[in-house]
C-alpha cells in the first residue's frame, strides 16, 4: 500500500499535484508537459508508483461497478432517478404511505417552523427599523442594515457575514434573500443545503465559502459572486442557465428578473470582490466624529450609473471604509477621469476641530486612483478659506481592510464649519498599458474631531 | 466424504478458471503500463490469445498471475512500439519499474466492496455524476453540458471525488491490516 501521510503527517503539495496528474493521465486529459513531469515523478518515487497502481485499480473498479449496476435491475441512468425493471411489491400501498408522510411532515413543520437563525456578532452597526441584538433570533421580516457588519449563525452549520448597507431577509433556517449589500457565506454542513436568493437568481453552496454582492445600475440589477473555497451552483429563472463555479472563479449577473446575462469579466477584468471573512471588533466611538453623515459637495465625481460605477463625494462621510460597497453604492469618492478634484464638507454648524483623520482609496482591486499630495482649507462662512494642512497620503497597496490606514493629523483647536479637501496630485495605474489613461484623485473616508 | 465421488478438475478447466479470475488484475496491470482507453481491450485480447496458445508453458505449481503479467508486459510494450505513435506513453525505464511493482492480489472484489461502501458517503448528486462518467461512449463534453459545468470544472470535480474515494478505500485497507 502507498503511504498517504508524507512530509511530517501532511500531504505535500507536490504529492497532491502528482496525484492530480495521475488522474489527468487516466482521464486522457493530460498535456505533454504534464505527462513528462508525471513520468519523472513516477521514476523517482516508489510511493508514487504504488499510489498510481492503487488509483488504476480504483479507476478500473469504477468501470466494473458501472457494468455490474447495469446488469442488475437498472434499466437506464439519466438525470432522473434509476428506473427499475420490476415494480415494487408495495406499489399499491404507496398512496397511503405518501398520505402518512405528508401528515407527519405537516405536524413536524408546525412544531419546527420557528426560525433558529441567530445574530452572533456585530460591529459598528446602524440598523434602520427594528434592530436585532447579539444572541437574538431573527424573524422573517425584511431587515435594513444601514452600516456595519453582522454575523448570522444558521442551524445548517452556516455562518453568514452581511455588510451594510444591506437589505436582507432570513427566509428560513437554510437560506437568506439579499436584495442589496454584501454577504460572505461559510458553510460547514451538507453541500447543497444553504443558498442565497438574489434579484437575479439563486446561489447554492456546494462547498464551503463564497460571497455575493448585490447592487444596481440605472435599470438593471448587478449580482456578483465569487467562490472563495469549494463550489457553488448558480440558477436563474432560465433553468438551462444553471451553472457551477469552483474556487477562485467569479461571475457577474446583470439584467432583470427574467432576462439575465452571465459575464466572466467586468470592464475587461476578472471580477473581484472584497469579502469579509470576519466581523471584526466592535469599536466604541469615544470621540464624536463631526463629519459622519454630513453633506458633501465636490468639484465633480466619477459617474457611470449604468453599471453602478458611481462614486459621489457623500461617500467620504458615510462611516464605511476600505473601498467597500456594492454596485451603485460604493463607499469612496473618485474625481472624474484625470482630475485631481476637491470636496467640501458642511458640518452644519461651527465646531472646534482638533484632529482630522484621512483614509485613502485605491479604487478597489484596480489600484489606479487615489490622492497623493493634498491640502485642507477651512472656513466658518463658506466663502473665506484658510489653509491649515498641506501633506501627502501614501498609496494603498492592496484591497483588504488591513491595508487601509488612517492618517492622523493633529491640529491646534480651530473653529470651522466648512472643510475643503483639495487634491493637488493623484495616483494612477502602474500596471495597465498606457497608465495615463487611468487615474484621478479620490478618498475613502474623512473623520473630523 | 467418499473421494471417489469428487470429480477432479481437468487441467484445462483449471487454466480457464485462472484466466477468468485474473481478468480484472490483468486489465489493471495493462492499464498501469499503457494508460486507460479502448486499446486496453485490444491488448487484453492478445494476452488471452497468447495465454491460451502457450498454456502448456505454464507450470501449475507457480502463481498464474505472475506468469500472465509477463505476457501482458511484453504485449503492452509491443503495442507501445507499434501503435502508440500519437499517444503519450511511458518510456522503457519506467515500464520496467512499473512491471517490477507487480500487484499480488487475486481479484478486485475486495476493492469493489470498499468502493461501494465509500460511495454511500458521497452526496447522491455527485455519485450520479461520477458513475455517469463511466458510461460507455460518454464524453466529458457531453457530461459537462448535461450537468451545466465547463469541461475543466467537471474534470476538477471528478478528480477530487475520485481522490476522496481512493483515500476512503485506502483507509479501510489500512484498518484491515
Amino acid at each position: 500500500m502507498y503511504s498517504i501521510a508524507t512530509g511530517g503527517g501532511r500531504l505535500s503539495d507536490s504529492f497532491m499535484k502528482n496525484r492530480e496528474l495521475i488522474w489527468k493521465y487516466l482521464d486522457q486529459s493530460i498535456t505533454e508537459d504534464e505527462f513528462n513531469e508525471l513520468q519523472v515523478a513516477l521514476k523517482e518515487s516508489q510511493d508514487l508508483r504504488k499510489l498510481y497502481q492503487h488509483e488504476v485499480e480504483v479507476h478500473q473498479t469504477f468501470s466494473e461497478l458501472r457494468k455490474s449496476d447495469k446488469s442488475s435491475n437498472v434499466i437506464s441512468m439519466n438525470d432522473q432517478d434509476f428506473v427499475l425493471k420490476q415494480p415494487n411489491k408495495l406499489y399499491y400501498l404507496l398512496p397511503w404511505a405518501a398520505a402518512l408522510l405528508i401528515a407527519s411532515m405537516y405536524l413536524w413543520n408546525l412544531q419546527s417552523s420557528k426560525l433558529k437563525v441567530t445574530l452572533v456578532e456585530a460591529n459598528s452597526v446602524d440598523w434602520r427599523g427594528q434592530p436585532v441584538e447579539i444572541g437574538e433570533v431573527f424573524s422573517n421580516r425584511i431587515m435594513h442594515l444601514m452600516r456595519g457588519k453582522i454575523a448570522l449563525q444558521f442551524p445548517t452549520k452556516t455562518k453568514a457575514i452581511i455588510e451594510g448597507p444591506a437589505y436582507f431577509q432570513v427566509l428560513n433556517n437554510h437560506s437568506v434573500e439579499l436584495s442589496s449589500g454584501l454577504i460572505t457565506v461559510e458553510h460547514d454542513g451538507k453541500p447543497g443545503e444553504f443558498f442565497v436568493e438574489t434579484p437575479l437568481g439563486k446561489i447554492t453552496d456546494l462547498g464551503t465559502k463564497f460571497g455575493v454582492s448585490v447592487g444596481h445600475g440605472t435599470t438593471e440589477s448587478l449580482v456578483m459572486t465569487e467562490v472563495i473555497e469549494g463550489e457553488i451552483k448558480v440558477e436563474t429563472k432560465d433553468v438551462s442557465q444553471k451553472k457551477h463555479f469552483l474556487e477562485g472563479e467569479s461571475v457577474l449577473l446583470t439584467g432583470f428578473h427574467d432576462e439575465v446575462t452571465y459575464q466572466n469579466t467586468f470592464k475587461n477584468e476578472q471580477i473581484k470582490l472584497n469579502f469579509s471573512l470576519e466581523v471584526g471588533e466592535n469599536k466604541n466611538e469615544e470621540e464624536l466624529n463631526f463629519a459622519l453623515g454630513k453633506p458633501v459637495t465636490a468639484s465633480g465625481y466619477w459617474n457611470s450609473p449604468r453599471m453602478g460605477e458611481v462614486f459621489p463625494p457623500t461617500a467620504v462621510t458615510d462611516g464605511r471604509y476600505a473601498d467597500s460597497g456594492t454596485a451603485g453604492d460604493w463607499s469612496f469618492w473618485l474625481a472624474p477621469q484625470h482630475k485631481n478634484g476637491y470636496f467640501v464638507i458642511d458640518l452644519e454648524k461651527v465646531e472646534l476641530i482638533k484632529k482630522i483623520e484621512l483614509q485613502n482609496t485605491r479604487n478597489r482591486h484596480y489600484g489606479d486612483r487615489g490622492t497623493e499630495n493634498f491640502r485642507i482649507e477651512i472656513s466658518t462662512d463658506g466663502e473665506n478659506y484658510i489653509e491649515i494642512v498641506k501633506d501627502k497620503l501614501n498609496s494603498i497597496k492592496s484591497w483588504n481592510e488591513a491595508s487601509y490606514p488612517f492618517k492622523v493629523i493633529d491640529l491646534e483647536p480651530v473653529p470651522a464649519r466648512y472643510i475643503k479637501f483639495i487634491v493637488e496630485s493623484h495616483y494612477q495605474s502602474t500596471t495597465k498599458n498606457n497608465s495615463s489613461l487611468h487615474g484621478s484623485g479620490g478618498l475613502s473616508e474623512i473623520r473630523i474631531y | 466424504m467418499n473421494q471417489s465421488h469428487i470429480k477432479p478438475i481437468e487441467p484445462e478447466q483449471g487454466l480457464m478458471l485462472e484466466i477468468a479470475e485474473s481478468q480484472s488484475a490483468l486489465r489493471a496491470y495493462i492499464t498501469k503500463l499503457v494508460g486507460y482507453g479502448n486499446h486496453v481491450d485490444d491488448i487484453m485480447q492478445n494476452c488471452n490469445l497468447i495465454i491460451w496458445e502457450k498454456r502448456d508453458d505454464w507450470d501449475p505449481e507457480t502463481v498464474f498471475l505472475k506468469w500472465a503479467y509477463r505476457i501482458a508486459y511484453f504485449q503492452s510494450k509491443s503495442w507501445i512500439r507499434d501503435k502508440s505513435r500519437d499517444r503519450l506513453h511511458f518510456d522503457e525505464e519506467l515500464l520496467e519499474m512499473l512491471s517490477d511493482d507487480e500487484p499480488n492480489y487475486p481479484n478486485v472484489s475486495p476493492i469493489q466492496q470498499k468502493l461501494t461502501k465509500c460511495l454511500e458517503a458521497i452526496d447522491p448528486v455527485k455519485k450520479k455524476l461520477l458513475l455517469n462518467r463511466y458510461e460507455p461512449n460518454c464524453s466529458m463534453e457531453q457530461l459537462a453540458e448535461q450537468h451545466q459545468y465547463s469541461v475543466n470544472n467537471l474534470s476538477q470535480v471528478l478528480r477530487r471525488l475520485r481522490i476522496k474515494l481512493s483515500d476512503c478505500i485506502q483507509s479501510q485497507q489500512e484498518v484491515v491490516v
